[in-house]
């Protein structure tokens, strides 16, 4: 009788870990949206250019009707029902990652559709942008300069500053003529380096103390 | 052998075998993507070049520039003391020790800013906090700085204020003598300060 009773004991409690251990792995909280890229190879991804595309060429698009691209509105409702352009959709920047908006976004790259997202300006757009190839979805594109680029972008497409294209990180000045032109002393300042940073050795956690 | 083992033994080997077979962790605890699209879109994330300006001038040891253009651009004209981390390295093991320091703001700038944005957008991917994206880059930098007009007559005491410091900042920065360069009022940017792990206390 003893005997059996500890077999049960052992049993009945290997069982219980067995029943913890898999509901623990069941329930285990996964993100809704999972990164479908390393880190590392959407820091490559960040390298190859042509996630962008000009305002005129979506205008070209626009006027060919073709249905090729599908724009992206990101700022609010409210600004979205102010002025739009043309077509575009609606998405504020926030709902991006609902679960309707990705199972359409998912629908449109089977069917070889390209989204442009267009925002505020470009780093909204960016910012989507980033989120949205992190999360694995390839059809999109950034439109150069926002919303407040386009209208004047597209009017005055003969205009050569604006068919030269706009790009986001294209410096506006010469920095270095203007600082000479204050009559900083650049060409020194900028031979030598720059103060080395002291880098401050992070200081480790300590580890449990203390005790008797 | 013992027959009342065989079942713990079996169970334990299924277990085993299950956890054999579970999807490998990532080697990074990384911040979901739908926390990361509330990060990106906070504006919190942003710094005015003024702000950033008022902090170089008064030497602010806890704030660190972190020019992410290439290296060259950055041998030809940097902000005073901002160091060098191509977007293209930024997410390095190396790097990203150094971003992890305490106490110290590290404030991303490119020319403009995407590419300082996108940089911030990988670092907090990996959950770096304390980083914030100069608004508008160098380019905004140089037009507050060095292209404001003086304002008209008329101009309200904000404006008046602005264009004195931003006058004294291009002073400062240019060699000129320095007058008081102090930040216009009213745009205070709260920063708020990492929770510390409280390591785990032992006593009696």
């Amino acid at each position: 009788m003893k005997e059996l009773n500890r077999t049960d004991r052992l049993t009945i409690a290997s069982i219980l870990v067995a029943v913890i251990l898999f509901t623990g792995l069941v329930t285990l909280k996964q993100p809704e949206v999972q990164y479908a890229c390393t880190i590392d190879e959407t820091v490559n991804k960040l390298g190859a250019s042509g996630d962008v595309i000009s305002a005129v060429d979506v205008n070209k698009a626009l006027l060919n009707n073709d249905g090729s691209l599908i724009l992206v509105d990101l700022r609010s409702p409210d600004e979205y029902q102010k002025s739009h352009i043309g077509p575009a959709i609606n998405i504020p920047i926030q709902e991006i990652l609902e679960k309707q908006h990705l199972e359409n976004f998912s629908d449109l790259s089977r069917k070889n559709k390209t989204l442009v997202l267009y925002g505020k300006d470009q780093t909204e757009a960016n910012g989507a942008w980033m989120i949205l190839k992190q999360a694995g979805f390839d059809n999109f594109l950034v439109m150069e300069g926002g919303y407040g680029y386009f209208a004047p972008a597209v009017n005055e497409n003969n205009n050569s500053a604006v068919s030269q294209g706009y790009y986001a990180e294209k410096p506006a000045y010469n920095f270095k003529e203007v600082l000479e032109s204050f009559g900083a002393p650049v060409s020194s300042q900028a031979a030598a380096n720059p103060e080395p940073v002291k880098v401050i050795k992070k200081v480790k956690k300590s580890a449990a103390e203390g005790g008797c | 052998m013992n027959k009342k083992y065989i079942i713990p033994v079996v169970l334990l080997v299924g277990l085993a075998f299950i956890l054999v077979l579970l999807p490998k962790k990532k080697p990074y605890n990384e911040l979901p993507a739908k926390d990361l699209l509330k990060q990106v879109t906070s504006s919190s994330k942003f710094i005015s070049p003024e702000f950033v300006a008022d902090r170089l001038i008064k030497k602010d040891p806890s704030m660190i520039l972190v020019d992410v253009r290439s290296e060259d651009l950055f041998r030809e004209y940097s902000l005073p003391g901002a160091l060098n981390i191509p977007l293209q390295e930024i997410v390095k093991p190396a790097q990203m020790e150094l971003l992890s320091q305490e106490g110290i703001d590290y404030i991303f700038y490119s020319t403009g800013d995407v590419l300082a944005d996108q940089a911030w957008i990988l670092c907090k991917r990996q959950r770096i906090d304390h980083i914030y994206v100069m608004k508008g880059g160098l380019n905004e930098w140089f037009s507050s700085f060095f292209m404001s007009l003086p304002p008209a007559e008329t101009a309200s005491n904000e404006e008046i204020e602005l264009y004195q410091f931003r006058s004294a900042v291009r002073q400062y920065f240019t060699g000129g003598e320095t007058q008081t360069a102090r930040k216009p009022a009213g745009e205070a940017i709260s920063i708020t300060p990492k929770k510390k792990k409280s390591a785990a206390e032992g006593g009696c």
